[in-house]
């Protein structure tokens, strides 16, 4: 200082008045900045949120299309299965009622089981009971009976029985089998 | 009466004016907009999760299904997957005939999707009760094997030659075919 | 940087306290940054804060927060050194209690410091920015005068005597004194006055009352008469003839109010003892170099009479040069200076 004894006070703009306000207005803004700056950081994270679970969805989504499609190809398996089961049965059944058909005076030297016929090879006694015994009974089942016959040594008949089904029948047949 | 004003309190107003201008345009410019945008996106996510959650539960059910599925029909599936073996077959199926003997394999039209091989069989049974136990073992075997027409019973001597086809059906391993493959997880 | 952009956009407020006897004038000043908007005088009833004084100086420091309130140092032990280095200033006094400031490396101006520090106590609910030393104010008032032949320089305020010897810019004696405590010692030092004037008047040696007679109706009665005797006076005064027109003025001024002439005279004849006191210790004492004084210049801060001067001339023979100041002008002025350095 050149004349005076003490040096003069800091002068300053910034009187109390002026920084309680600034203040006021710090606090303000420190508060404003605080939320936009949570909002722009919870807009961001739903964003990714909203992102991921969609694309879990989807995925989720395709994982359901691949078990049903798996659920669809064991029904048809299981359908298949089933099919081929009965089928057999059916088969087993069909050879049962065959065998029980033919009755005991006559013998059975061959059978040939065809998808609409039947060919049987075999001894009969005579015709009378080859007719009543035997033809009766496949006449019942097949619509078309061919029988021919060649007279054995010992007097016994060799028969061949030509047996089939209709077309039409022969469908019908197959779809129950 | 004039009211002194002095050039502090004018500044220190036009101070509070624009920091009161500011407060007023951030917050309507930036506070407001993105506050309603933070309420429509929780919304959204809400929903997301919503639509998460009912797929979710859609996919447990569907899964648990599918094991049961593949639970009960194991053998089944199994059965589809296994490659036709003539050793295995006729070590399996010897001791319903007498004689069993495979003749060629062959692969034919698929049924239903499924390949299917034909399989010509000739075997030697003493009574067709042999025939019978054998279809009823052939349901419970290790393939899916239907016995088709024609079916031929011989008499010789004591025994009955018997030949018959046999469909072995299979999943179908082809790239192009419709049905896809499964697996007994 | 930014601090001196806004201290630009403000006025700044000067508000100058000046203690008097028994009052306190406040002058406020108001500058932007070009030129003084505005100048208040104002006199208050207290020679310290009262409240009248203190409203008055807030309503005009709430105008800006660059605000400097300075003061005229009334302390009472306060006064000058010729020498600005502590060892040799010890030689003319115990600066322990003291609290001194350098003028231009050539010359001290000291205060006592608890007088300082009960100065700004009693300022302290406005806060005190600048005390000023009146040998400053002296110092810048005759810078013109300063610098060229020794002469003796007073400051007159209402109470208080500042008193300085210069030569060349230097300082060579100086006192403070206070006219309340001058009266006592007056008796003493009238007899010293005569013993020097003796010596000093070679013509006025003896009591012979011819000689005298002729020589004091020649001193007295031909003032106007004797052409030569205002030649020579003319001769001395060749510095500032301006200050002469001033003189002139004061005289006319001074000679209008009768009943003040008395009252103040007796007033100047105090201060006018003191003056002499303080000359014949300058004299007398040997630490200080003493030069015979011719001139003397006065900053005449309150008005005083014709009578001053006539003392003065007659009695000390010395060439009187009255300027008149305006105290608190000065003390604004030296704080603009002050800020700007």
């Amino acid at each position: 200082m050149k004349y005076s004894y003490i040096k003069p006070r800091k002068k300053s703009p910034f009187t109390a008045d002026v920084q309680l306000i600034i203040t006021f207005f710090s606090m303000t803004f420190i508060m404003l900045f605080t939320t936009y700056a949570f909002l722009l950081f919870k807009n961001y994270t739903f964003t990714q949120d909203r992102q991921a679970l969609i694309s879990s969805t989807i995925d989720l989504q395709n994982s359901i299309d691949e078990m049903d499609r798996k659920i669809a190809y064991i029904k048809k398996q299981k359908d298949l299965a089933e099919k081929v089961f009965t089928q057999n049965m059916v088969l087993k059944d069909s050879i049962t009622n065959l065998f029980d058909l033919v009755p005991e005076r006559i013998t059975l030297s061959r059978a040939e089981l065809l998808k609409n016929g039947l060919i049987l090879y075999g001894i009969t006694p005579s015709k009378d009971v080859y007719n009543f015994m035997l033809l009766a009974p496949l006449r019942s089942i097949f619509q078309k009976t061919y029988s021919s016959f060649y007279p054995q040594k010992n007097g016994w008949l060799r028969f061949v029985s030509t047996n089939y089904i209709n077309e039409d029948d022969t469908e019908e047949l197959d779809s129950e089998n | 009466m004039k009211i002194n004003v002095s050039r502090h309190q004018i500044y220190v107003l036009l101070l509070c004016i624009f920091l009161l201008l500011f407060v007023v345009v951030f917050s309507f410019g930036l506070l407001i907009p993105e506050g309603k945008s933070y309420r429509i996106k929780r919304v959204e996510v809400k929903k997301a999760q919503q639509e998460y959650d009912k797929y979710k539960n859609f996919h447990d059910e569907t899964f648990d299904k599918l094991k049961n599925l593949q639970g009960k029909h194991r053998r089944i599936i199994t059965a589809l997957d296994r490659p036709f073996s003539v050793e295995r077959f006729t070590k399996l199926y010897r001791e319903n005939f007498s004689s069993l003997k495979i003749a060629k394999i062959q692969r034919v039209t698929d049924e239903e999707g499924f390949s299917v091989y034909e399989v010509n069989t000739s075997s030697q049974i003493t009574s067709p009760v042999n025939f019978y136990d054998f279809l009823d073992a052939l349901n419970k075997g290790d393939w899916i094997i239907g016995v088709n027409f024609p079916i031929k019973f011989a008499r010789d001597g004591e025994m009955i030659h018997s030949s018959f086809t046999m469909k072995v059906y299979e999943n179908n391993r082809d790239k192009n075919s419709s049905a896809s493959g499964s697996s007994a997880k | 940087m930014l601090s001196k952009m806004i201290e630009a956009l403000y006025l700044k407020v000067f508000v100058n306290i000046i203690v008097k006897r028994a009052s306190t004038i406040v002058y406020i000043e108001i500058h932007s940054k070009k030129k003084v908007l505005n100048s208040i005088h104002s006199e208050f009833e207290t020679t310290s804060l009262n409240d009248k004084m203190l409203a008055f100086i807030q309503k005009y420091i709430k105008e800006s927060p660059y605000y400097y309130i300075s003061i005229l140092d009334r302390a009472v032990v306060q006064g000058a050194l010729p020498s600005c280095q502590k060892q040799k200033m010890l030689f003319y006094k115990d600066m322990s209690d003291s609290e001194y400031r350098c003028y231009d490396g050539k010359w001290a101006y000291y205060t006592a410091k608890s007088e300082m520090y009960e100065t700004e106590k009693i300022y302290e609910s406005i806060g005190l920015d600048f005390i000023f030393s009146p040998f400053v104010l002296i110092a810048k008032f005759f810078k013109d005068k300063i610098v060229g032949k020794i002469a003796i320089y007073v400051l007159i305020e209402d109470n208080y005597l500042s008193i300085a010897v210069f030569e060349d810019e230097y300082l060579l004696y100086a006192k403070h004194c206070d006219l309340d405590t001058i009266s006592e010692i007056d008796d003493i030092l009238l007899s010293d006055n005569v013993d020097v004037d003796e010596e000093l008047d070679f013509d006025d040696s003896g009591i012979d009352l011819e000689s005298m007679d002729v020589d004091d109706d020649g001193i007295e009665l031909e003032d106007f008469g004797e052409i030569e005797d205002l030649d020579s006076l003319e001769d001395i005064d060749e510095f500032d003839d301006s200050k002469d027109v001033e003189e002139e003025l004061l005289e006319s001024d001074t000679d209008l109010k009768e009943a003040d002439v008395v009252d103040k005279s007796n007033e100047d004849y105090q201060r006018f003892s003191a003056i002499q006191s303080a000359v014949a210790d300058y004299y007398k004492d040997e630490r200080y170099e003493s030069k015979f004084l011719e001139n003397i210049y006065i900053a005449d801060g309150i008005g005083v009479s014709r009578e001053l001067k006539k003392y003065l001339e007659e009695e000390m023979f010395l060439n009187v040069y009255i300027r008149h100041m305006e105290i608190d002008v000065e003390i604004c002025e030296l704080a603009q200076e002050e800020l700007s350095s």
